[in-house]
């Protein structure tokens, strides 16, 4: 079964972005949310999710963090990373890719863009 | 302990799993001797706290779980309450797990509101980029239609572009554009015409329409607005029970018919000034063409000396003046086209080549101008006419003019008389059989034969006070000992300082013919 793990410290964006990505329930895939980035660190490394949405600025962690700290784990070299932020510069796009991260998104997302990144990584039609 | 699997939208939707295990918790502690669940729509385990002294499964008791009057799970209590502190103690938790998921209800919704907003912003902002690099009027209602059709979930649609530019009751079949699968696209897009007319007279008419019996598809449009005017409309067309369209769906499409309308009206204006740029450069042609059809030097003609200036008012002119050589003649024509501008410029380009032809073998002016007048007449246009004098300047200083309806040339004798050549016929292109006649008049040396058009004596400066013939025969009369070229540049000078910043209205052309040798010094 797919896993997908949402990281976000905002409870609203958590909620707007599980409410997205919910249908791919129906297509199989198995949901996580954690509120901090040491807790995505550890449901990462427990779950050994597909794909990881990421917020960048959380507490304990932040999603630079989370992605070198995955990145440097080859048992988790096959999980997907996707980068969150309201920061939309050049500069954080780079780090982004710097630490691995495969997508940086912005806020406010595009909810259908989102669902169709997420189904594409997951390999779902 | 909480278990993954599928209720689709269910229970799981509404109160997570977490959640869902928090909840329970306490519970669990306080009936001590049951094992509470709850389950899923499906059916399937969502959650499940097990009392210490719960021991194997025994009768259970179940209640539903609803939000907003449908079942999305269950609670399951067992063995059922036996005790009356039980009963409450299961009481409570339902209380508890009704106002979570009253809560949750609550709280999705605002995500939905903001996922729509999220969308509109998303939706705008895509629409915006494809078509800010989009100058093609054609492309914008094919994208517009293409990103409301894709946001909104429409079946068909279509947009339907007025004609013109105030969008009114222009009949623009041509313009729309239909998509859809249904066969009652086209009728669909036909009502939805008539509904956006109607709109541009009544804007009360509901944007929403549902199905009925007279039409299969339920209809949403909106009208694309900009700077007041309805450019034309956009129509989404969906079938189905419950695909009626929202009012959230038609804030979508008018937002993005507002927008598309605004590219709309961008594209043509720009396309206007495209339009208006070529004609500019055309324009620009005509004249350099026009202004090689002047004498570029004067011809070499024995006792005479002439100059001729002609400036258009604007980018192409209906003055012309020409000098023809004629064996040892030399023939002079100033010519004013009744109009200005291209056709103007055109009528002007054939008179100058009728009169060159008929010019020819020997034929004297009378002769010349009517057979110029002929053809000129059978090929002119209503209301293009053209008033001209014609001399032919002789070696001895005799002048043999026709003056056809053209304001009379000046001749300034050396000692300061000044005559006038009247006219000696009617403007040319307005009979073809008119008759002209021929005058002559005989220059002595050092006299000036000067021929215009009304646009140099009637040059207005910025008060509008006109330039006048006085002006002009003060400055030749001030000249008149000077040779041709520098009476005709003093006569320029004087009219481009009286003008100066004032807009030119008319063409103006002036040549000036001296008779004898040069004078001294000059």
């Amino acid at each position: 079964m797919p896993k997908l793990l949402i990281a976000d410290d905002e409870p609203h964006i958590r909620t707007l972005l599980q409410q997205t990505l919910e249908t791919l329930e129906d297509d199989g895939v198995e949901l996580f949310m954690e509120h901090d980035g040491a807790a995505a660190w550890e449901r990462i490394r427990r779950e050994r999710p597909d794909v990881a949405f990421l917020d960048v600025m959380m507490p304990r962690m932040n999603g630079y963090d989370v992605c070198e700290a995955v990145r440097a784990d080859p048992d988790l070299a096959h999980v997907q990373l996707v980068l969150l932020t309201a920061k939309g510069q050049e500069a954080d796009r780079q780090r982004g890719a710097d630490v691995g991260a495969h997508l940086y998104l912005t806020k406010p997302f595009d909810p259908d863009a989102l669902l169709a990144t997420a189904e594409r990584l997951l390999g779902l039609g | 302990m909480s278990a993954p699997g599928g209720d689709r939208g269910g229970l799981r939707r509404w109160l997570p799993a977490r959640a869902a295990d928090e909840l329970l918790a306490p519970f669990g502690r306080l009936l001590v001797g049951a094992r509470l669940r709850l389950r899923r729509g499906d059916g399937d385990l969502h959650a499940e706290v097990v009392g210490e002294a719960w021991r194997e499964p025994a009768l259970a008791r179940t209640w539903p779980l609803a939000v907003d009057g449908a079942e999305v799970g269950l609670l399951e209590v067992d063995p059922a309450p036996q005790t009356d502190a039980e009963e409450a103690a299961v009481e409570i938790l339902r209380a508890a797990l009704a106002r979570a998921l009253a809560a949750a209800r609550a709280q999705r919704a605002m995500a939905g509101e903001t996922l729509e907003r999220y969308r509109e912003i998303h939706l705008l902002y895509r629409v915006g980029d494809a078509l800010a690099g989009t100058l093609d009027p054609v492309a914008v209602p094919r994208r517009v239609l293409a990103e409301a059709r894709g946001v909104i979930d429409g079946d068909g649609g279509g947009v339907w572009l007025a004609d013109g530019e105030a969008g009114g009751a222009a009949d623009a079949e041509a313009n729309v554009v239909v998509e859809g699968r249904s066969a009652a696209a086209a009728d669909a897009a036909a009502r939805s015409r008539a509904r956006l007319r109607a709109r541009l007279v009544d804007p009360e008419l509901p944007a929403i329409v549902e199905a009925g019996p007279d039409a299969p598809e339920h209809v949403l449009w909106a009208p694309m607005m900009a700077r007041e005017a309805c450019l034309g409309g956009v129509w989404l067309t969906r079938a189905g029970e419950n695909a009626v369209f929202t009012a959230g769906d038609l804030k979508l499409l008018t937002a993005l018919a507002t927008q598309a309308a605004a590219f709309l009206d961008n594209a043509r204006m720009h396309q206007r000034a495209l339009a208006q740029e070529r004609l500019e450069q055309e324009l620009r042609l005509a004249y350099a063409v026009q202004a090689r059809l002047m004498p570029r030097e004067m011809p070499a003609t024995r006792n005479w000396s002439v100059a001729g200036f002609w400036r258009p008012a604007r980018e192409v002119s209906g003055d012309f003046y020409d000098l023809l050589p004629l064996d040892e003649s030399l023939g002079v024509v100033v010519a004013d086209v009744a109009d200005k501008g291209m056709p103007a410029a055109l009528f002007m380009a054939v008179t100058r080549s009728l009169l060159r032809a008929a010019a020819t073998g020997g034929r004297s002016p009378s002769q010349t101008v009517a057979d110029t007048n002929r053809l000129a007449t059978l090929d002119a246009s209503d209301g293009m006419f053209v008033t001209l004098w014609y001399g032919v300047l002789r070696p001895d200083g005799e002048v043999r003019y026709v003056n056809a309806g053209h304001n009379p040339p000046i001749v300034l004798r050396a000692d300061g008389r000044v005559e006038r050549l009247p006219r000696t016929g009617i403007l040319v292109g307005w009979d073809a059989a008119a008759p002209y006649g021929e005058a002559v008049v005989t220059l002595a040396s050092g006299d000036l034969l000067v021929a215009f058009t009304d646009g140099v004596t009637e040059a207005r400066d910025a008060a509008g006070g006109e330039f006048g013939e006085h002006r002009l025969l003060e400055i030749l009369t001030a000249h008149r000992h000077a040779d041709a070229q520098a009476v005709l540049d003093a006569v320029r000078a004087a009219l481009d300082a009286f003008v100066a910043d004032a807009p030119t209205h008319d063409d103006c052309t002036l040549v000036v013919a001296r008779f004898g040798p040069p004078p001294r010094g000059g």
